[in-house]
């Protein structure tokens, strides 16, 4: 059988949205957590998975209830 | 529009130094602390929160080990708390709106758009008392109610219309074409002669003819008649009209005294005020006199008449004093006399000679002026008829 391999994260995300704008902006709704913060990477907490969201001059325009705006030079999303 | 929000409630530009950054955020995130443009450099944090959710900022961030520092304070509020002391400036700001919007309900300019040219008499005056005048209220002006009335004080007038626009009060008006008139040829008349003189000219248009050319008349003679002949012979009456000329010769005499009492101004008094919105500021004592004149000049703004403005009151006194007249000034003035006397009607005579004749009176100096000339000495007069 073919393993799917977004089968887990649409399993461990939930309510959890991720909306991205091009490469320079992407919106994470209903986030647990910041794990990590700098220029150069974010890692959010998003129930059991992780996303980190690296790139260059990445700022949070918004840290609001749960719903995060980054803002910045994206490079790549991943769920660790 | 958000950025405007969050200027009019104030936020606050901080940085978090030392501790732990992520455990501050996370920590900010569950005490319900917004947080907005977060920049992590690895030294430190800056972000910006509300005004008010920075009063709680002090425990995530001891429980995370940061050192909170405040960069700046941007926002309305913290600008009224720097400027407190200078409420007077924004009292000022507030009482100069208000009183624009108040002053912008009067009006302060009434312009009148004549048609043709035509003036009309006394028509800002009435204007006035009708509620229409520099310092009224816009809103107690009933336009049409104003329009009906001056049409009523003026018959001359065919079309008025008042129309405000801001502070300025436009009349236009239109004055009314005279109905011609009708020549009534019902009334039976005669035209006698209202002087003596030679015929030289006789236009009759109505009736029938008395005299001819050459003929001399004396003052009240039948010149054309009323009585006309029909056709079949038989009269009846009707209006003479028409134009007799005739030489007359006409004396007019004046005089004047060698001793006269003359009017002399000795005394001017002057007063100045200042108009200003239809409130007038003498500067000085009213003056005194027999002759008292008032003149106003306004501020203007290329074509818009500005409510303020000065005004000039005048007392003139008047003091009577004997003057002696020369010989040549009673001359000029006896003849003055002569002419003003009958300078219209004179005016359409066809005068051939004019002689004077001077003589002297007891204290005083007599001119004769004599005239001849050529001159129209038509007079209509009504004939009456008994009804039987």
């Amino acid at each position: 059988m073919k393993r799917n391999p977004l089968k887990n994260v649409s399993e461990n995300i939930n309510n959890c949205a991720i909306e991205l704008f091009a490469d320079s902006r992407v919106i994470v709704t209903d986030c647990k957590c910041v794990i990590d913060y700098s220029d150069e990477h974010i890692v959010l907490n998003l129930g059991r998975l992780n996303l980190k969201i690296t790139g260059k001059n990445l700022v949070a325009d918004s840290f609001v209830f749960g719903q995060t705006d980054i803002k910045g030079k994206i490079e790549k999303l991943e769920f660790v | 529009m958000v950025s405007l929000i969050r200027y009019a409630s104030g936020y606050v530009q901080f940085c978090a130094e030392g501790g732990f950054p992520e455990r501050f955020l996370n920590l900010c995130k569950i005490n319900g602390i917004s947080l907005w443009n977060i920049k992590n450099d690895g030294v430190k944090v800056e972000a910006c929160t509300s005004a008010t959710e920075f009063k709680n900022i002090a425990k995530p961030a001891k429980n995370s080990g940061m050192t909170i520092k405040i960069i700046k304070n941007k926002g309305i509020p913290f600008w009224a708390k720097r400027h407190r002391w200078r409420c007077g400036a924004v009292f000022g700001v507030v009482m100069s709106i208000c009183l624009i919007w108040y002053m912008s309900g009067f009006i302060w300019e009434i312009e009148i758009v004549e048609e043709d040219g035509v003036k009309i008499n006394n028509f800002t005056q009435t204007l006035a008392e009708l509620g229409v005048r520099p310092g009224a209220r816009k809103s107690k002006i009933e336009i049409i109610d104003v329009q009906e009335k001056l049409l009523a004080a003026y018959p001359e007038l065919s079309w008025v219309s008042l129309n405000i626009f801001g502070d300025k009060a436009q009349i236009e008006y239109t004055p009314s074409t005279p109905a011609p008139e009708v020549t009534d040829t019902k009334t039976p008349s005669n035209i006698v002669a209202a002087k003596s003189g030679k015929i030289t000219l006789v236009e009759g248009y109505g009736g029938t003819n008395a005299v001819k050319e050459g003929a001399f008349v004396a003052e009240g003679s039948l010149l054309i008649s009323g009585i006309k002949t029909n056709a079949d012979g038989s009269e009846g009456l009707t209006r003479a009209r028409g134009k007799v000329f005739a030489r007359t010769e006409n004396k007019i005499t004046a005089e004047k005294s060698e001793k006269e009492k003359v009017l002399m101004t000795l005394q001017t008094e002057k007063r100045y005020g200042v108009d200003l919105f239809g409130l007038n500021i003498p500067l000085g004592f009213k003056p005194e006199g027999e002759i008292y004149s008032c003149t106003g000049i306004s501020l203007k703004s290329k074509s818009t008449v500005l409510p303020v403005g000065v005004t000039r009151e005048e007392g003139v006194s008047l003091n009577k004093i004997q003057i002696e007249y020369t010989v040549e000034e009673i001359l000029l003035l006896n003849l003055l006399s002569c002419v003003e006397e009958k300078r219209e009607f004179y005016s359409e005579a066809d005068i051939s000679s004019v002689k004077f004749a001077e003589n002297k009176g007891e204290n005083s100096s007599i001119l004769t002026m004599s005239i001849i000339c050529v001159e129209n000495i038509a007079l209509e007069k009504p004939v009456f008829v008994e009804e039987n």
